[in-house]
């Protein structure tokens, strides 16, 4: 071959790279998450044991006062582990303050609940359990159901040395820890199958991370800054203020991460959007006028096709977590 | 001149006979922790430091600083920034108040020496970093990555004897050395063997 036909041969090439690169969006810190980094419970692993102990406690019903409930009722797996309603129902009747969030890619998170009050994933599986509308228990009511099951007794004590409940929220957790999705059609783009996602949800990305301005909050490997922003849901709950009096907080709920989230409808903090359509459509009005309201949210005019564009990249975030329903011990 | 000369002469071979160099490793035996800080014992610290912010991380992991010395907060982020420290372990508590881009603030380490204090954002929890207040001139801070097991130290340590390592929620590993003496200690955390650090002073 001469060097004529060399260089004709490598002009597609150029030409493809250039367009590649052209086309290729700025993902800002998007990224797959990586297990390592994970900070884990005392900056270990938890065993297969314990994450076996925390599974059958997290769909055990004795751990509320009516047993009727445990933490999959609010947190159902096969409901993209939230339940499908605008606030969930407590074990005694009561309709809850909020929405129940979804679980997913947990493990990677270090602030939880709605306002954040949690400072671990271990605290946070202890709330509801003593919660005067959720599960209605106290950790003295918690002890005395699991230790009247032998398995749970030994267990306990194989794992911890003692059954406290502080282990119980421990168990729980490390179970919670292994809900990773971490395979999606947006994973598989990033790891260059560029035939993963349509170009509706191609162009839907490089929206997410430009005019539509998502990724100044849904930002990272789960799609969340583990922030609070008041994103004008005007729901009278003032969120994260309530537990940090600074007035930049008022209205301000965690940002959710987006991982599988057309699994959990409805959305926002009290499940007022039913859709991701609605949702899109409430960020695209911006929240004009509403009371201290985050900076961050400003109109975006999308067109229809934009809008779309959006949701089919949301979907494409989708790797759903099969759970296997574990028979309890009696 | 003849003077300041043998004066110098006599300077350098102090130098010579007391200069010395602290070479070691830390190895982990799992997953590394997020930073630590190996020092000297003896000095004042610096009386300077500055912690910037940039796409919603701190630019260090850790920063040194002497007793009393002023630590400059800088916020270069186009996101609000609320540096505070609330932590237990040092018994330090401040809150600087949210900062906008281009903002600036100083806090000064008045709180006990040799303690590693860990700071936070407020709005963005995952932000961290430790602030080493430690009256120490020879310091090497120890940036951890998941990936990497084993992190070398060496440091110029000139008279000192007696060195510390620090890193968040572990026991502080605290150990003397004479002149050709070498060690390897244990690293420990909540009562199991979490590292070992290997040193020796030449």
């Amino acid at each position: 071959m001469d060097c004529k036909k060399l260089i004709i041969a490598a002009l597609p090439l150029l030409f493809c790279t250039q367009i590649q690169a052209k086309d290729m969006p700025m993902f800002g810190n998007l990224a797959t998450p990586d297990v390592d980094d994970i900070e884990y419970i005392d900056e270990e692993e938890p065993s297969e044991r314990e994450v076996k102990l925390g599974k059958m406690l997290f769909f055990d019903n004795r751990l509320s006062k009516h047993q009727n409930q445990s933490c999959a009722t609010c947190h159902n797996p096969e409901l993209g582990f939230s339940d499908g309603v605008a606030k969930g129902i407590g074990s005694g009747g009561d309709i809850l303050g909020r929405n129940a969030p979804h679980l997913y890619n947990l493990a990677w998170s270090g602030i939880f609940f709605w306002d954040g009050r949690a400072g671990s994933l271990q605290e946070q599986a202890l709330g509801p359990l003593v919660s005067d509308v959720e599960m209605q228990m106290t950790p003295k009511d918690v002890l005395q159901r699991l230790e009247k099951v032998p398995f749970y007794k030994k267990e306990f004590k194989a794992l911890y040395g003692d059954m406290t409940f502080e282990n119980v929220g421990k168990a729980i957790a490390a179970f919670e820890m292994t809900i990773v999705s971490d395979d999606s059609a947006f994973d598989k783009y990033l790891a260059g199958q560029k035939e993963a996602m349509s170009m509706s949800a191609v162009r839907g990305l490089q929206l997410f991370v430009g005019k539509a301005r998502c990724v100044k909050c849904h930002d990272g490997a789960n799609f969340t800054d583990d922030s609070f922003h008041n994103i004008g849901i005007q729901s009278g709950d003032e969120g994260r203020y309530t537990i940090d009096k600074n007035k930049e907080l008022k209205g301000a709920f965690k940002t959710p991460g987006l991982r599988n989230i057309i699994m959990s409808a409805p959305y926002m903090h009290d499940g007022s959007l039913a859709s991701l359509e609605e949702v899109v459509e409430h960020y695209d009005n911006g929240a004009i006028n509403v009371k201290n309201v985050s900076p961050l949210i400003v109109p975006l005019n999308l067109n229809p096709q934009e809008k779309a564009d959006l949701i089919a990249f949301m979907a494409a975030l989708t790797d759903p977590v099969v759970i296997e329903r574990p028979i309890l011990p009696n | 001149m003849k003077k300041y000369a043998l004066l110098m002469v006599g300077v350098s071979s102090v130098f010579c006979v007391e200069a010395a160099t602290l070479t070691g490793e830390l190895e982990f035996v799992k997953r590394p922790s997020f930073v630590g800080v190996v020092y000297a014992k003896g000095g004042v610290g610096p009386q300077k430091a500055e912690l910037d912010q940039s796409n919603k991380v701190f630019d260090k992991k850790a920063v040194v600083i002497g007793p009393k010395g002023d630590i400059t907060f800088k916020n270069s982020d186009e996101f609000q920034h609320n540096i505070f420290a609330n932590d237990p372990n040092s018994g330090v508590k401040f809150d600087v108040g949210l900062m906008s881009q281009g903002q600036t603030t100083k806090v000064s380490a008045d709180w006990s020496e040799n303690t590693l204090t860990r700071i936070g954002c407020k709005i963005h929890p995952k932000m961290r970093s430790y602030i080493a207040n430690v009256n120490s001139d020879a310091y090497q801070v120890l940036s951890f990555s998941k990936k990497q097991k084993v992190y070398p130290i060496k440091l110029d340590v000139g008279s000192h004897t007696e060195f510390v390592l620090q890193i968040p929620k572990y026991d502080a590993v605290e150990l003397k050395l004479s002149k050709g003496q070498d060690t390897s200690v244990d690293v420990m955390y909540k009562g199991k063997k979490r590292a070992t650090l290997k040193l020796a002073l030449n």
